[in-house]
């Protein structure tokens, strides 16, 4: 059998080649440059994104083309994780920004290896909402979450920093075990890790009421429970609270968002693109999963005075949002909106919730704590740090015209349009409930007295990042339409 | 046929049961021992399923090197020093027990029900034999079909070593020479230096005419900074 080597089409893999292009200069300037002069190495991270960014324009994505013989497939698909990713590792590089030199952690933070360690899981993010294959998704799903234990334990000598990296990384270690699981039972009843292979055997497996085989339904759980895991839904979710308050504040910011990307772009992949015949098994799955995931989010996230463990259980609450998206699954059609419900509630996510997260960073720059007692009064010391807050409590609460009512919106529209009423019903109610976490930290910044010493301090790229982010959910919320018509495009992708 | 079989359940027996030795040793060495020969059970069933490359890999990489890492780890790590990793409650452990024995019989029923078989790749025997053994038929996948995979598992590493290396560090280069100037003020037979780590006060006294405590090892000559390393009296100048 001779060797067949067939020239890959490597411009299809601009945008990621251009990261990794990124770290490698980092890593370089982090050899030569002391350590002093590395605070330039922001600026060269957030080029190297906005160039990647930008080149998403190079290739035409409705053509669906692949390379590597399908394991990478530049579709619909893979733009949208692509742009989330991109967007969302350019925000939570603006509040990081002059988080890591300021001094907030004990020890301080090496600058060159936390960017670069960020645009790995950003990269991994991408090849993830490539992937055409299970061992692609596997790989960039632990690119991604890898980089971000590490980062978690970027404040090496508080105790929670580590406490939650090793939280995250042992359950994450065991739900990657599982995964792997999943897939050599996938492989094994379907001869293939190819996802249009996958569902082609399916395909012909799976015909008719003829009652599904127990290896297919143990296949299908174990690769649920894997990325169940990565996303964080419940029951899943242990790590979460203790790694987001633990980590520091703007790795929070990022790991709330970027990886729960890449989850849900490999949930998507394999569960609508691959499993898609089993749809009729997965989607109850889903839906409980998402059920439980959104009320237990909800409901604990009121009893916390921690804002960076209340933004954490908030962020399981929108876990279970987005998981009904997917729940709403029907059809292959292109009138489908599961996916693109899903895939925009992520893009609005990385706007509110890192900009959330952003606000935190902010009052921790000027020595203020991480309680809720540290905003009081935020109004009348910071009148537009408040209102900045406001907009985004205000938009993951889900409030009109801001980009996180849209997303909510969308995601009730595709559940009605699949007939899941009481999933629709259950996250109007869970907002609601959200409302009291949410406005209770408005409440505090505009109605109580300002405590606690001040120390003004100044944070360019922090502040414009926070009124991109702020902005963003005004506009993006008033004009959604482009910004969902590519999300709905994802059909083309899987068809 | 026949003998292959019953080859196979014996390794595949004795890898569970030592994999279950490594879950259930109360001691880690034992455990580590035990992964040994899961490990090696395993590869003895690549023999048998004729891939010997794989065999030997696991050998080497499993049997060799993680073990030895495992085991330095063990060596490096006071045991008395690890958190207690606590079971839970005993309803938490029975409720955790239970489902365990569900996932169980849920594998068991997947694998004793199961009819589907996915259809065999191309690489017959004859195939592999054909290109000159499967160190040649995997090479010859590894490089053409998974060459993606095999570029992006490069990253990974390279992700994860970057990770690693920055927590395992001990403190920033610049921090580490000041704490090293600041702590290894030594002076290797110098005059003027302590005698032993051990406060002055609580050595024994020295006994008449004798300017060095009886007994005792001499341990290295240290001062913890700079200024006390001068200060310092020699041993026994302070008991005159």
């Amino acid at each position: 059998m001779p060797v067949q080597l067939v020239a890959p089409d490597w411009s299809l893999l601009v945008p990621p080649l251009v990261v990794l292009g990124t770290i490698l200069v980092l890593l370089a300037a982090d050899l030569v440059l002391p350590r002093e002069r590395q605070a330039g190495l922001t600026v060269v991270a957030l080029l190297g994104l906005a160039v990647s960014l930008v080149s998403l324009l190079a290739i035409d994505w409705t053509a669906g083309a692949s390379t590597f013989g399908g394991m990478y497939r530049a579709d619909s698909f893979s733009l949208f994780v692509s742009l989330v990713a991109l967007v969302a590792g350019i925000l939570s590089i603006l509040v990081s920004a002059g988080y890591v030199e300021s001094g907030i952690e004990p020890g301080g933070m090496a600058l060159a290896e936390y960017l670069s360690l960020l645009l790995f899981s950003v990269l991994g993010t991408m090849l993830v909402g490539a992937a055409g294959d299970l061992l692609m998704i596997f790989l960039g799903i632990e690119m991604s979450s890898l980089a971000v234990y590490a980062l978690t334990a970027f404040a090496r000598r508080r105790l929670t920093s580590i406490e939650g990296a090793l939280k995250y990384f042992l359950l994450g270690a065991f739900a990657t075990a599982i995964f792997l699981y999943g897939i050599a039972w996938v492989y094994g009843l379907t001869g293939s890790i190819m996802l249009d292979d996958i569902a082609g055997a399916l395909r012909d497996i799976v015909q008719g009421d003829a009652p599904v085989e127990a290896s297919l339904l143990l296949a299908l759980l174990l690769l649920a429970v894997g990325l169940g895991f990565k996303v964080a839904a419940v029951p899943f979710h242990m790590w979460t609270p203790d790694a987001y308050q633990g980590a520091p504040t703007p790795v929070s910011a990022y790991m709330s968002v970027v990886p729960k990307v890449a989850g849900f772009a490999a949930m998507a992949r394999v569960l609508v693109q691959g499993l898609s015949p089993l749809s009729e098994q997965w989607l109850l799955l889903i839906a409980i999963l998402a059920f439980i995931t959104m009320v237990y989010g909800n409901v604990v996230a009121i009893a916390q005075r921690d804002v960076k463990r209340m933004l954490g259980y908030s962020s399981i609450g929108h876990t279970g949002y987005m998981l009904a998206g997917l729940a709403a699954f029907t059809s292959l059609q292109p009138g489908d909106r599961s996916v693109g419900s899903m895939l925009f509630y992520l893009f609005a996510y990385a706007f509110m919730n890192i900009g959330a997260f952003g606000v935190v960073a902010w009052l921790q720059e000027r020595g203020q704590g991480v309680d809720l007692e540290d905003f009081q009064g935020l109004a009348a010391r910071s009148p537009l740090a408040a209102i900045a807050m406001t907009i985004f409590m205000l938009s993951l609460m889900g409030m009109p015209p801001l980009i996180g009512f849209y997303a909510k919106y969308y995601v009730i529209l595709a559940l009605i349009e699949a007939g899941l009423l009481w999933l629709a019903v259950a996250i109007v109610i869970m907002s609601a409930v959200s409302a009291f976490f949410y406005l209770r930290v408005v409440a505090v910044m505009y109605f109580n007295e300002p405590a606690g010493a001040w120390q003004p301090a100044r944070t360019p790229l922090l502040g414009a990042g926070l009124a991109v982010m702020a902005l963003g959910n005004l506009a993006l919320g008033l004009f959604s339409g482009p910004v969902l018509d590519l999300a709905q495009r994802w059909a083309l992708a899987f068809a | 046929m026949a003998i292959e079989v019953l080859i196979f359940y014996l390794l595949a027996g004795v890898a569970i049961a030592a994999a279950a030795g490594v879950v259930l040793a109360r001691n880690p060495v034992h455990s580590a021992v035990s992964l040994v020969l899961s490990f090696i059970n395993v590869a003895a069933i690549y023999v048998v399923l004729r891939a010997e490359f794989l065999a030997v890999a696991q050998i080497i990489v499993y049997t060799g090197a993680i073990i030895v890492l495992v085991l330095f780890v063990l060596m490096l790590v006071q045991q008395q020093d690890l958190p207690e990793f606590h079971g839970g409650r005993p309803l938490r452990r029975a409720v955790g027990f239970l489902l365990g024995l569900a996932l169980l019989a849920e594998v068991a029923a997947a694998i004793l029900t199961r009819s589907l078989r996915g259809a065999p790749g191309s690489w017959t025997p004859e195939a592999v034999a054909a290109v000159g053994g499967n160190i040649q038929a995997i090479g010859r996948e590894l490089y053409s079909a998974y060459m993606l995979p095999i570029q992006a598992t490069a990253l990974l590493l390279l992700a994860a070593t970057i990770g690693a290396l920055f927590l395992a560090r001990p403190e920033l280069v610049e921090e580490r020479l000041a704490v090293a100037r600041r702590l290894f003020t030594i002076s290797l037979a110098h005059p003027r230096g302590v005698d032993t780590l051990q406060p002055v006060a609580e050595l024994p006294a020295p006994q008449d005419g004798q300017l060095k405590p009886a007994g005792g090892d001499r341990s290295l000559v240290m001062a913890r900074t700079a200024e006390e390393f001068t200060e310092q009296p020699a041993w026994g100048e302070s008991r005159r």
